[in-house]
């Protein structure tokens, strides 16, 4: 390749990696017209792109040892996934151990997973053997005891190696006793509440005259919901006798190095009986489960020895050490009860485990009585000797090779044993096996953030197991954050009623069944108070995620900050832990931290890349989409969310919930660009794709979305079609919030279109559901509103106290962003009523806090508003400061925020109208009025009738009365009281100096009725003075002074009104000079 | 681990000074690396408790600053002869792994499947080799950053420092050579 070529390839590729998928053809087309060879070799490379997003994502030694793996593993099995053995489906290997190899499998005719391990054949040779293991096998499974491994199958196939006998039996998520990990604290409880189990198991079994014969960690399942189940009844039969030196038989473990003269696994557990070689009986599982117990108190191996011959002795001499000198406080029963079953002499152990199990089962109710639950825990806590690590598991107690049966879970699993085993014995409900592994699914789904996925594992979890309440309770949080509040509701409902009375549960099951139906029925500050007890007193190997729990708590709460803390507290604890990140960079977003927001997002990509989750990965692109889309960044908002799309499409499984999202938002993307027949076309896609896969709430809300972003630029029509649209679906599919929220967004548009009549009807039909629902966010937008249409309706007292209201309910739970929107809202009530000092003070402390918050655009109106109230106040040079920084704020973000601009050009018309620069204050009205066209009648009624009073006071009267006549008939449709009475004011104002005293002193005192009777002193006034002016047009010389006096007294009443300060700063205002000096003449 | 990591050092040293040798006593000790990873693969655990790419270079090279007898010029030199022996190494690696396998007779049992995971598109390490001194050839740059992020394990961060580019620069080159990497294995 030559370099020139080459540096040419790579600048098109870039600059068509800039460009839309759409634009990119037409781009290169142009850019590549002489050169076809050229354009396919880019394009080559833009479709390699596509694809290679995975390529070389794994770094070439991690990847080469995964080959690695793969082939070690694939030449050490002798049976390979995909493969048939029987009606069996091997799905994955499992494990590997002296008991031969152990498969996850598929069974093809009950279509249920199996766990299917292959006998070695030395095992099977001795055909007499066999029988016996098979039919003690059988019976031991056939007592069809909850803590003995159900058995399906004992059969034979044919591999390449030979005939080779299985075993089928229920397969068991859990992980091995081996690899059980708990807290000091916890460890009592948990050691009796799983010996009892154990004992139970043996207890049945002996009573049916089967010996184990191989009690050991390695052989108890513990399942993740506490459920313990032993392996391997009778197999130990099997096994050839003890043979010290005999290494053959139990050493298949790949990788592990095996010293000549050991036995691996079983000899640590064994009684003395057992290794002397003689012939055992229900006693000598006693011993055994007596080590296991012993073992899982102190966290020490009992029979320690460097080789085999050392273990033997310590079994057959070794005084067990009392448990005292191991562990501290501990208690006396506890230390009989394991004396009892380590008996050295059978003869004085406990004859059965049914003696072992009721002397464990009254320690622990004892133990139960005695103490108050969450105390009785710390009878071994601090017991520990503080030289171990406060973390122990059985596996590092072994410290020579050993033989292991691994098992299928990983953290979650762990997570969950200790959250369902812990300090709680008993458990009213045990799920099917199939319902848990949908359910750990579904659970871990969710701590991921990917709700989708959830709610699809959890729905199977329910159809395996319709009574398991844990999982419909974890649906109903998945549904509550899909937005399907109603599905939500009832799924809790379900739970609830299956949970019972919730005293019956383990406590902290119980506090997770509170919190998530405190959160499904939006009782979010009852939800942080069990989240947070949850963070206390849960496990440790809780918190992380209890934590983030916690902050989705916290943010539902609209507490932000708090939330804030919750995910930074818990990404520190989690650091592989994407949700916490995503969680941050939304909320960040939300607040429009932009930088903040970014760098979350990014941890969350690479995580949730590096743990190839893609439902993750796409939320991370959808969320810095929508983020970006609401920053005004339509490109780089679209290339996230194509990407997005892109992804939910080319799953597998297909994920519609996100494609009908990204979806919506690109729609939205194209609205505002102005792009309607794309945004029409993306948003009716993905309505009808939520409609044909039943997601309507997402087809309203798309509807909601395309209405609101066409809204936005300021389009009514076409919002108020979308909302009625989004309104007539909701109510066909009975979506409750989707209705109110439709029905606020239609009040939204009647308070902009200043139809206050109807914006007061949509809120009062909205406003109850949001009440009754605890809605809080969409409450404040209620009120808000309300109160704005009431400003608008001159109804300013009922509209400060609903502002007040809302003021400290938002300073009550610290949302922070609704605290700034109230002061902003109050202090535009104040400028309405024209108390100019005391709005300043509202506007300068929305302004800091939506600074603080870096809230970008919401800024840009509160700066605007304080310019406004500024130059009132005759403060011109901090007024400009003001309005400019609004411009660039409302520059930068884009040709979107069309009418926050023609607002700020029209505040800086009057502000230069009082000022006196009549040219400049024309230009800007005329600036105002091309962008205000006839979609924003406020800004155009206030920017025509500044135009109009500018003509006419720079001698244009004509031109300066027909323009504020405009100005009145527009102001009119509006119906807002102080508009129409202000361009009443300033058309009398022309009417005077075009000579017209008559129609003038009409119009004057219209206006200054309407300003009399909501309190307007400072336009009531001039409303005076004018009068004054048309009475002397109108040689009435005693009436023009009467007016005059009343100006007088009203223009020093504002003195009363503002204080001192504020009063000669507006005395100071070149146009009040001008009246004032006018009034002078009139009052003489 | 530490002990390894010193030997690593040493002997980078060493190779970077001239003696080839060096290579060949370095192999085994990544290659140590190699199966005591694929062991935790296989074995099923979390890989943050082994040793990998970037954790072997970095403690390497904090090694080897505490060390006065240091002859790298810089940092981006220790990078760039780490990253390229480990390219070579583990291009050897997999040439033999590839000698060694048997026919096409057995099914092999991705990892993947028995993690019940999703399992990205691994690079075909050889033809990535072959390919990578293609594109050397007319940009060296972004084979550089290739050889640094794929064999060497650094973060794009890093590599930005190592070759005093921009990071946008590092994203914007790594994203078309991984492209056009892509597309010669695929024609191939």
């Amino acid at each position: 390749m030559n370099p020139e070529r080459w540096q040419r390839i790579e600048q098109l590729y870039h600059a068509a990696l800039e460009r839309t998928a759409d634009e990119r053809a037409a781009f290169l087309e142009q850019a590549s017209a002489d050169d076809d060879g050229l354009r396919s070799e880019v394009e080559g490379l833009l479709a390699a792109n596509e694809h290679a997003r995975e390529f070389m994502a794994t770094p070439a030694l991690e990847q080469e040892a995964k080959e690695l793996a793969a082939e070690n593993h694939g030449a050490n099995a002798t049976v390979q996934a995909g493969q048939e053995l029987s009606h069996y489906r091997i799905l994955s290997r499992i494990g590997a151990g002296g008991m031969g190899e152990v498969f996850l499998a598929r069974d093809t005719i009950l279509e249920r997973r199996v766990a299917l391990k292959l006998l070695p054949a030395h095992f099977t040779q001795d055909a007499d053997r066999l029988q016996r293991f098979v039919r003690e096998a059988k019976a031991a499974s056939a007592l069809n005891h909850p803590n003995i491994i159900t058995i399906y199958e004992i059969g034979q196939v044919s591999l390449d190696r030979g005939q080779t006998h299985f075993i089928a039996t229920e397969f068991i998520e859990g992980e091995t006793l081996r690899n059980w990990t708990i807290k000091p604290e916890e460890r009592l409880n948990q050691t009796l509440n799983i010996g009892i189990q154990i004992a139970s198991a043996l207890d049945a079994a002996h009573k049916a005259g089967i010996v184990h014969r191989d009690i050991k960690p390695d052989n108890v399942m513990l399942r993740p919901d506490g459920l313990v189940k032993v392996l391997d009844f009778g197999l130990a039969k099997l096994s050839p006798p003890p043979n010290i030196g005999d290494t053959q038989a139990q050493t298949v473990v790949e990788g592990v190095q095996t010293r000549p003269g050991i036995i691996l696994g079983t000899l640590r557990y064994m009684s003395p009986e057992q290794t002397r070689g003689r012939s055992v009986d229900a006693r000598s599982d006693v011993f055994s489960l007596g080590v296991v117990l012993y073992e899982m108190l102190t966290g020490l191996a009992l029979f320690p020895g460097e080789s085999d011959a050392d273990v033997i002795a310590a079994i057959i001499r070794m005084e067990v050490p009392p448990l005292a000198q191991q562990v501290s406080e501990v208690a006396p029963e506890i230390e009989r009860i394991l004396q009892k079953t380590l008996n050295k002499d059978a003869a004085q152990r406990y004859q059965t485990a049914g003696d072992l199990l009721i002397d464990l089962r009254n320690l622990q109710k004892r133990l139960e009585f005695e103490t108050d639950p969450s105390r009785k825990v710390l009878s071994l806590a601090g017991g520990l000797d503080g030289r171990r690590p406060s973390w122990m598991n059985l596996s590092a107690i072994a410290k020579r090779p050993r033989v292991v049966v691994p098992a299928v879970l990983g953290t979650l699993a762990l997570a969950l044993i200790a959250f369902f085993v812990s300090p709680w014995p008993r458990l009213p409900y045990r799920p099917s096996g199939d319902a848990l592994y949908w359910y750990d699914l579904g659970t871990s789904a969710l701590r991921d953030g990917t709700y989708y996925k959830a709610s699809k594992a959890l729905e199977d979890a329910i159809e395996w197991d319709d009574k398991f309440a844990l999982a419909h309770a974890r649906l109903a949080e998945a549904w509550g954050e899909l937005d399907y509040s109603d599905k939500a509701k009832s799924e809790i409902l379900r739970a609830r009623s299956l949970a019972g009375d919730l005293s019956s549960h383990p406590p902290l099951e119980a506090l997770y069944l509170d919190a998530i139906t405190h959160t499904a029925l939006r009782e979010f500050a009852a939800a942080i108070e069990i989240y947070t007890k949850i963070v206390e007193q849960g496990p440790a190997t809780e918190k992380a995620h209890a934590i983030l729990d916690l902050g989705r708590a916290y943010e539902n709460n609209d507490q932000t900050e708090k939330a804030i803390e919750s995910y930074q507290q818990a990404s520190q604890l989690a650091q592989q832990d994407p949700a916490a990140f995503l969680r941050l960079g939304i909320v960040y977003g939300r607040l429009q931290n932009l930088e903040q927001a970014k760098e979350a997002f990014q941890r969350a990509e690479v995580l949730y890349d590096r743990h190839s989750n893609s439902e993750g990965l796409a939320e991370v692109f959808y969320q810095r989409g929508f983020l970006l889309k609401n920053l005004n960044k339509l490109g780089e908002a679209r290339t996230q969310l194509a990407t997005a799309l892109a992804m939910a499409r080319t799953r597998a499984t297909g994920n519609h919930y996100q494609e009908i999202r990204a979806l919506q938002v690109l729609s939205s993307v194209a609205a505002v660009e102005g792009n309607a027949r794309e945004a029409e076309q993306q948003a009716s896609e993905a309505i009808k794709l939520a409609k044909d896969h039943g997601i309507e709430n997402q087809a309203t809300h798309g509807l909601i979305w395309l209405g609101n972003s066409f809204l936005y630029r300021g389009e009514y029509a076409d919002a108020e079609r979308c909302y009625k649209q989004a309104l007539e679906l909701a109510q066909k599919d009975n979506g409750r919030l989707n209705e109110a929220v439709a029905t606020l967004s239609l009040a939204s548009v009647r308070s902009l279109q200043r139809k206050t009549d109807e914006a007061l009807a949509y809120i009062n039909q909205a406003l109850p559901y949001f009440k009754k629902g605890n809605y809080r966010k969409f409450l404040a937008l209620a009120l808000t509103l309300l109160a704005r249409v009431q400003r608008d309706r001159g109804e300013y007292d009922a509209a400060l106290q609903a502002l007040n209201e809302q003021l400290e309910l938002s300073e009550e739970v610290g949302d922070r962003s609704q605290e700034a929107l109230s002061h902003q809202e109050i202090g535009s009530v104040l400028v309405a009523r024209e108390q100019y000092p005391e709005a300043l003070k509202h506007f300068d402390k929305s302004c800091e806090i939506k600074r603080d918050l870096k809230a970008v655009i919401s800024l840009g109106y509160a700066v605007m508003y304080r310019g406004d109230a500024l130059w009132q106040m005759g403060r011109y040079q901090e007024a400009r400061e003001a309005l400019g920084e609004a411009t660039s704020i409302a520059e930068r973000s884009g040709s979107a925020y069309k009418q926050l601009v023609a607002e700020i050009h029209t505040t800086e018309a009057r502000l230069e109208l009082s000022a006196r620069d009549l040219a400049k204050s024309k230009s800007d009205s005329k600036k105002a009025l091309a962008l205000a066209g006839t979609n924003y009648n406020y800004t155009a009624a206030q920017a025509k009738h500044t135009l109009g009073l500018a003509e006419s006071r720079s001698g244009a009267a004509r031109a300066g009365r027909l323009l504020c006549a405009e100005a009145v008939d527009i102001a009119i449709g509006t119906g807002d009281p102080q508009l129409i009475a202000g361009a009443l004011l300033a058309s009398a104002e022309t009417m005077v100096e075009e000579g017209n005293g008559k129609r003038a002193l009409e119009l004057a005192t219209r206006a200054q009725e309407s300003f009399a009777r909501f309190g307007q002193q400072e336009s009531e006034w001039r409303s005076w003075l004018i009068a004054a002016q048309a009475k002397r047009r109108l040689n009435e010389p005693a009436a023009a002074s009467a007016y005059a006096s009343k100006a007088d007294a009203q223009l020093s009443n504002l003195e009363k009104k503002w204080g001192p300060e504020a009063y000669s700063g507006y005395l100071r205002r070149p146009d009040i000079q001008h009246f004032r000096k006018q009034l002078g003449q009139l009052l003489k | 681990m530490m002990s390894a990591s010193h030997e690593v050092t040493k002997l980078l040293r060493a190779w970077s000074s001239g003696d080839q040798a060096a290579l060949a006593r370095l192999a085994p000790l990544v290659e140590a690396e190699l199966h005591r990873l694929a062991g935790s693969y296989l074995r099923r655990e979390r890989p943050g408790h082994t040793l990998q790419t970037t954790a072997l270079i970095n403690e390497a090279y904090v090694r080897l600053i505490d060390d006065s007898a240091v002859q790298w010029q810089n940092r981006a030199h220790f990078y760039g002869i780490a990253a390229q022996v480990m390219r070579r190494i583990l291009v050897d690696h997999a040439r033999r792994r590839r000698k060694l396998k048997r026919g096409g007779d057995q099914v092999r049992v991705s990892l993947a499947e028995a993690e019940n995971a999703v399992e990205a598109p691994s690079a075909d390490i050889i033809g990535l080799d072959e390919a990578l001194s293609s594109l050397s050839k007319f940009d060296t740059r972004k084979s550089q950053i290739v050889e640094l992020k794929f064999f060497g394990g650094l973060q794009e961060e890093a590599i930005a420092e190592v070759l005093k580019i921009s990071l946008r620069t590092v994203q914007r080159e790594w994203n078309l050579a991984r492209a056009w990497l892509y597309r010669e294995l695929e024609i191939q």
